[in-house]
């Protein structure tokens, strides 16, 4: 449990509290999931793909629901991904964060915020396409164009 | 089923990011149970999601919550678990404490035996105590014996070990020359002794409790085997001390070697279904690329109007194992909610077979790469159709490109 906090701890706080700003919030979020994982291996163990990868964007989750202030509609080990990255180990982590911030540097800068806003903030597009005044397939498309840009980078 | 019309791309993005409202949610779950291609999908864009998740700034949690985790962790590792423990405890009933099964216990690195040999110890220890306590508080006798023989003492603890004829006998024994016992007249004394003890009883206490400790100190050196008993069970106590310890130790150490393990193994679990998972797909792809029964088809530009748009495409089809590659170029990127959709038409003159939506990247180049389709269909031709965002079920003309 040591090593496997040693290592994905940082992904799970850094997401965590991206989310929601306050570290006591994050810490709270990274405790917790640890010690599901810990109290229930047998779910945790049939995750396909990298484990840092599904931290993540468990990580992200769990925030936004605390940020949402409601139950998790989603229980643990639900969230299937299919991830070409292999993040157990801190190189390749850093790596991935460089290269996919290098990746949405070249992307309009309101194409990425549209992303950002869904996946950090916990918006929904109909709430984007709100404060934005874009419509909400737009918002929808951003949000795509986005992803499928890290993924065909990440490809090339 | 794979044969509906799939979600778009940017609902599932949406969906994986919980943001859709929830009847739309209802929806996309319900399809998910019934398509492959849009599970795929998912998790594809959850696995875009990790990558974009990693873009935020790095920035290290307290060491105090690694504590406060690690901590609960060992907590909860003590309290019952009984899935853990159950590997390492054997089945040792508690009352018996034989030497062997001792050592059996000992072999298994069960604490609760030891701490059953540390408490029983423990009682025998006390009970000792108890025994020699009421030796002094018994001067009486003391003092009989004092007035009439300097070896004459035994404290009654050990009286209570033997027989009380032959703890007399010894008394005798002792008293007397060690060469000539005497049991004739030794019987009489201790009915005698408790009689005079009243009379005698003003004699200095302290002193004769005194020579007392002296005699037993002989009689230890006379008689190891019958008096050493309290020192037997000190050893035994600090033995028991010592097992618990190392015992402790030794447990400590597999839980932290188990726990090792375990991190191993859930970490190489989550690899080896990840490397089959890929190599699943890989090989699918290379043994259609490779396979001669796999055939090729050409797609090119069939609108009237345009022909040197310079957009084709490319298709590997094996219809054996139900596996396509597209490959295109030159397609424009199309306004939003627009996208292009891939067609498989049947020999046997059934309706075109979605194959896929795609869109093109910057370079107007476009792939689907293994989309889920029906085994054992032969094609008649491939087409290209421009569809609305999401897909399909049946060709919307003009067909952009054709070929078969």
């Amino acid at each position: 449990m040591a090593a496997l906090y040693d290592r994905y701890a940082m992904v799970v706080y850094s997401v965590a509290l991206r989310v929601l700003h306050q570290a006591s919030f994050a810490e709270e979020i990274l405790q917790e999931l640890f010690l599901e994982i810990w109290r229930d291996t047998d779910r945790f163990l049939p995750v396909r793909s990298s484990l840092g990868a599904w931290l993540a964007v468990l990580a992200r989750h769990r925030s936004v629901d605390a940020l949402r202030r409601r139950k998790s509609r989603e229980p643990m080990g639900d969230v299937v991904l299919a991830s070409s990255y292999d993040l157990s180990n801190e190189k390749e982590r850093i790596a991935l964060g460089e290269n996919a911030r290098s990746f949405l540097a070249a992307l309009p800068p309101d194409q990425k915020r549209m992303l950002g806003m869904v996946f950090f903030d916990g918006l929904s597009h109909a709430e984007i396409a709100e404060m934005t005044g874009e419509t909400t397939t737009a918002v929808r498309l951003k949000v795509r164009e986005t992803l499928l840009t890290l993924r065909r980078e990440s490809l090339a | 089923m794979s044969v509906a019309a799939h979600f778009d791309t940017s609902h599932l993005a949406l969906f994986a990011m919980q943001a859709l409202e929830a009847e739309q949610s209802e929806a996309v779950e319900e399809h998910l149970g019934g398509c492959a291609f849009c599970r795929q999908e998912l998790a594809r864009l959850q696995g875009d999601l990790a990558a974009f998740a990693h873009t935020v700034q790095m920035r290290p949690p307290a060491a105090s919550v690694r504590d406060r985790v690690l901590h609960t962790v060992a907590r909860e590792k003590k309290t019952p678990p009984p899935e853990p423990r159950s590997t390492l405890v054997l089945p040792v009933a508690p009352a018996p404490q034989t030497p062997a099964s001792r050592q059996l216990a000992t072999e298994a690195r069960d604490q609760n035996t030891d701490e059953l040999d540390t408490l029983e110890l423990k009682a025998a220890f006390e009970r000792v105590e108890a025994w020699r306590m009421e030796d002094r508080e018994e001067p009486e006798e003391h003092q009989v014996f004092a007035e009439s023989s300097v070896e004459a003492r035994r404290s009654p603890w050990q009286d209570k070990i033997e027989v009380q004829a032959r703890v007399d006998r010894d008394v005798e024994l002792e008293r007397a020359s060690p060469a000539s016992p005497q049991p004739e007249r030794e019987l009489e004394r201790p009915l005698s002794s408790p009689m005079q003890a009243p009379e005698e009883h003003e004699s200095p206490l302290l002193h004769s409790h005194r020579r007392n400790l002296a005699h037993r100190a002989a009689k230890d050196e006379d008689h190891p085997g019958k008096t050493s008993g309290g020192f037997t069970v000190k050893l035994f106590l600090v033995l028991g001390w010592v097992t618990a310890l190392c015992l402790s130790t030794a447990g400590g150490w597999l839980y932290f070697e188990r726990e090792t393990l375990r991190t191993r193994m859930v970490e190489q679990t989550a690899e080896l279904d990840h490397l089959k998972a890929e190599d699943g797909g890989t090989r699918r792809l290379l043994e259609t690329i490779t396979d001669p029964s796999t055939r090729q088809a050409l797609l090119t530009d069939a609108s009237e109007a345009s022909t040197d748009s310079g957009r084709q495409g490319r298709i590997l089809y094996s219809s054996g194992r139900g596996a396509l590659l597209f490959l295109g170029s030159g397609l424009k990127q199309l306004p939003v909610a627009k996208t292009y959709e891939l067609w498989l038409v049947p020999a046997d003159g059934r309706d075109p077979i979605p194959a896929g939506v795609f869109h093109p990247d910057a370079k107007e180049a476009a792939r689907v790469i293994l989309p889920p389709l029906p085994r054992g269909i032969e094609a008649k031709a491939f087409g290209v159709t421009i569809e609305d965002e999401g897909g399909a079920q049946a060709p919307t003309l003009p067909i952009i490109l054709a070929g078969d």
